[in-house]
């Protein structure tokens, strides 16, 4: 098992209880999503998990061992991490952004740039075009792109995705959600995905968290929330989605009538 | 046009070296201080307001106040430290401020970016928020460049050698060549550096070698001049000895003498006269011009420098603090004894001539109004002039007061410029100094003064503790005693301030009058 999540809870100073006994496991090559609105816990969650957030209560263990017994630098270097919106560092090109933590990890440069040159490459990015240029001279899916090979580049075991697809226009976000499926069987790391699409989460995880004002609401695979979503909430999370798709339906066959 | 060049020209490797030497290490120092107090204090809120209110309280305190506090803090110490001192304080605040609003101004998920990816919290400092804020934090190097060199100028007043004594002199001897000399060199000084920070910024954002080099080879041949022209200036002195215990037999010969001047072509004339005496007797002389007023007499106590010139009246009323009118050569005694028992400062002896305030006006003016004395000027309204000093002294308290002149306006410039404005009737009278030149050559008047309000201002030979022990020095300067007329002292102030020559034309003139 890669991560094992028991009893997980947060509470911030002045008593919000953001996440109140959170309990999920995620095995290798598996993705585990956690769903919900925004402000329902969702992303302190997947702070601990790399200890951008001190937990309140539970235990965390990374690959057996209680995510403490880590430096917190160490065990985020073990760690890939993908955030909305990219974070890239705006003053290094995206080589050296992506090569930021095998620096860290005091890899040997020429193993270093041959590992940038094969992410490039996986993220459908060409190495003379994009290695050195800066951020802001990327679209934003291309950005997202070097985002990922970046939280991929020290060949985690476990990949970290706070709302990785959220920031990105609908057709980029699909091609990137397929692309990165791929890559997951590929290379076969877990990942633990926020995002508070559940359209999103049904296609790509493997469990689901439902997660509501800290709590969590379900836990089960695809398709036990599909038959059993077991609260008005998460039919209405499940329902979302597919109203809309009924609708662009119904549109189609308003034209072809 | 040649020759007006030829003077500042010889004293541009002392002033300018002296002025990047104070300019660079306060910046340094400064530097020193407000980057790390500003990454610091951008992680500890708590720390950086007060850092802040301090640094900014600081920069409310005029410069040229600053610098004159130093002085008396260190104890009376002029010269360097002081300069040093006030200028790095000064330095704090750009730098400081940037630095924090830079650091805080680093978008926070980009932060919390390099910490996911595994950085300590000192690497995300080093490898990417100071990367990230060094354009706003280098802005402030360089405000905080720019204001060092600029108010380095300001450095002259308590002893240190920089442009400003450039701008000083030039400004009392209405050497408008030497004014603006200095002014160009100094601002020229404070482009350049800015512009070489500004060039190491440029490098560090496109990363590119080539400016980098340019840049940081400027600065490092600025670094170099500065040092440089400090060893050469070394060099030439030869390794001289300080003014040592001495009877008559081992003389001064070889040894250094430090003379202190203030502000004004007298000052200047005198300062001249005793270096022309004293190297006749082999000593080395070095010169301190341009000191505030207590700033001279604190540098003498402290045996900062060996000798200068000041004036009874000047000493009763700032050093023994007295205010009560007395006779000439009572006053005379009495400041000498009172020197040597309080801070063992020996008055060598009267240089012959007084220089004292006298109410001056046109010829014409007093004619027109029917003026002989200042008690004349009780009935009619009227504007006087005097230096900034001359209205805070107590004989003006109490020359207005016997005189009943409350309905005087008072207005306070510079004396350069006083003379001028009472000729050219912006004021009607001014507090004039009864030596200058100027008082002859635009036809002024001194009014009696019958109430003997205006006390005498003899002026007198200080000698340090430390100085007053060398019989030869002593001797060397005794001929100069009661050798100098009031008339004498005008004609060479004349010299300078009318007819252009330089202090060192007129002392030389001064001496060949006083030898025969």
């Amino acid at each position: 098992m890669i991560l094992d999540v028991q009893n997980l809870s947060k509470t911030y100073p002045g008593g919000v209880r953001a996440v109140d006994d959170a309990s999920f496991c995620v095995d290798a090559g598996e993705l585990v999503a956690l769903v919900g609105e925004s402000g329902c816990g969702k992303t302190t969650t997947l702070k601990c998990l790399n200890r951008l957030v001190e937990p309140s209560a539970g235990r965390i263990a990374f690959k057996q061992t209680d995510v403490n017994a880590y430096q917190a630098a160490e065990l985020r270097r073990q760690i890939g991490w993908v955030m909305q919106g990219d974070g890239l560092f705006p003053h290094l090109t995206v080589a050296e952004n992506i090569a930021v933590t095998p620096q860290l990890l005091k890899w040997d440069p020429a193993e270093i740039s041959v590992r940038v040159a094969e992410l490039l490459t996986l993220m459908g990015l060409s190495v003379d075009d994009h290695a050195s240029r800066y951020p802001r001279d990327l679209s934003g899916g291309q950005r997202q792109r070097v985002g990922f090979a970046r939280g991929l580049a020290a060949k985690p075991d476990l990949l970290l995705l706070d709302e990785a697809f959220g920031a990105l226009d609908p057709i980029t976000r699909d091609r990137l959600q397929t692309d990165f499926k791929t890559l997951q069987r590929q290379l076969g790391f877990a990942a633990v995905l926020v995002t508070h699409d559940m359209a999103e989460a049904l296609t790509l995880a493997d469990r689901i968290l439902v997660m509501k004002d800290g709590q969590t609401i379900r836990y089960g695979t695809p398709a036990e929330l599909l038959a059993d979503p077991g609260s008005d909430y998460v039919t209405t999370l499940i329902e979302t989605p597919m109203r809309q798709a009924r609708a662009v339906a119904a549109l189609e066959g308003g034209h072809a009538r | 046009m040649l020759d007006s060049f030829a003077e500042p020209l010889a004293a541009l490797p002392n002033y300018l070296g002296g002025h990047m030497r104070l300019s660079l290490a306060a910046l340094a120092a400064g530097l020193a201080i407000s980057l790390p107090l500003g990454i610091f204090a951008a992680r500890e809120p708590r720390l950086g307001g007060p850092a802040l209110a301090v640094a900014s309280t600081l920069q409310t305190i005029p410069s040229l106040a600053l610098l004159a506090l130093m002085v008396p803090l260190l104890g009376g110490t002029i010269g360097f430290a002081p300069a040093f001192l006030a200028l790095t304080l000064y330095a704090v605040l750009p730098a400081l401020r940037n630095t924090i609003v830079g650091l805080q101004g680093v978008d926070p998920v980009v932060v919390e970016a390099a910490a996911g990816a595994g950085m300590t919290r000192s690497q995300s400092l080093w490898r990417v928020e100071l990367p990230l804020a060094a354009p706003t934090i280098l802005a402030g190097v360089r405000t905080s460049a720019v204001w060092i060199v600029g108010t380095a100028t300001l450095a002259t007043p308590v002893g240190a050698t920089s442009l400003g004594n450039y701008i000083f002199s030039g400004l009392q001897t209405r050497n408008w060549t030497t004014v603006i000399f200095g002014c160009v060199m100094a601002a020229g000084l404070a482009i350049i550096l800015d512009q070489l920070i500004r060039g190491i910024e440029y490098a560090a954002r496109v990363r590119r070698r080539t400016p980098a080099l340019f840049a940081g080879g400027g600065l490092a041949l600025l670094i170099a001049v500065s040092l440089g022209s400090s060893l050469w200036m070394a060099s030439g002195q030869g390794g001289p000895q300080r003014l040592a215990d001495s009877t008559g037999e081992t003389g001064i010969t070889g040894q250094t003498i430090v003379i202190g001047a203030k502000g004004f072509t007298e000052q200047y004339i005198l300062a001249e006269l005793f270096e022309i005496v004293l190297e006749d007797e082999g000593a080395v002389v070095e010169r301190r011009d341009n000191l505030g007023s207590t700033i001279a007499f604190d540098a003498l106590v402290s045996g900062e420098i060996d000798i200068y010139v000041d004036y009874t009246g000047t000493l009763w009323a700032t050093i023994l603090e007295r205010d009560d009118p007395v006779a000439r050569h009572i006053m005379a005694l009495e400041t000498a004894s009172e020197l040597y028992n309080r801070h063992g400062i020996v008055t060598l002896g009267r240089l012959g001539f007084e220089n004292a305030y006298g109410f001056a006006m046109t010829r014409e003016q007093a004619e027109s109004w029917d003026m002989q004395s200042i008690d004349d000027l009780a009935t009619r309204d009227f504007s006087i002039a005097g230096d900034p000093e001359f209205f805070a002294r107590p004989e003006w308290v109490r020359t207005r007061d016997l005189y009943g002149l409350q309905q005087a306006e008072t207005r306070g410039m510079d004396s350069t410029f006083m003379y001028g404005a009472v000729r050219d009737g912006e004021v009607d009278v001014i507090g004039a100094y009864t030596t200058d030149g100027r008082i002859a050559a635009y036809d002024l008047v001194i009014l009696n003064d019958p109430r003997q309000a205006l006390p005498p201002y003899d002026a007198v030979i200080l000698l340090s503790p430390q100085a007053a022990r060398s019989a030869a020095l002593a001797g060397a300067l005794t001929p100069l005693i009661n050798a100098i007329s009031a008339d004498d002292m005008r004609e060479a102030n004349r010299r300078v301030d009318l007819d252009r020559q330089t202090p060192a034309q007129a002392a030389e003139w001064l001496f060949e009058t006083v030898a025969n």
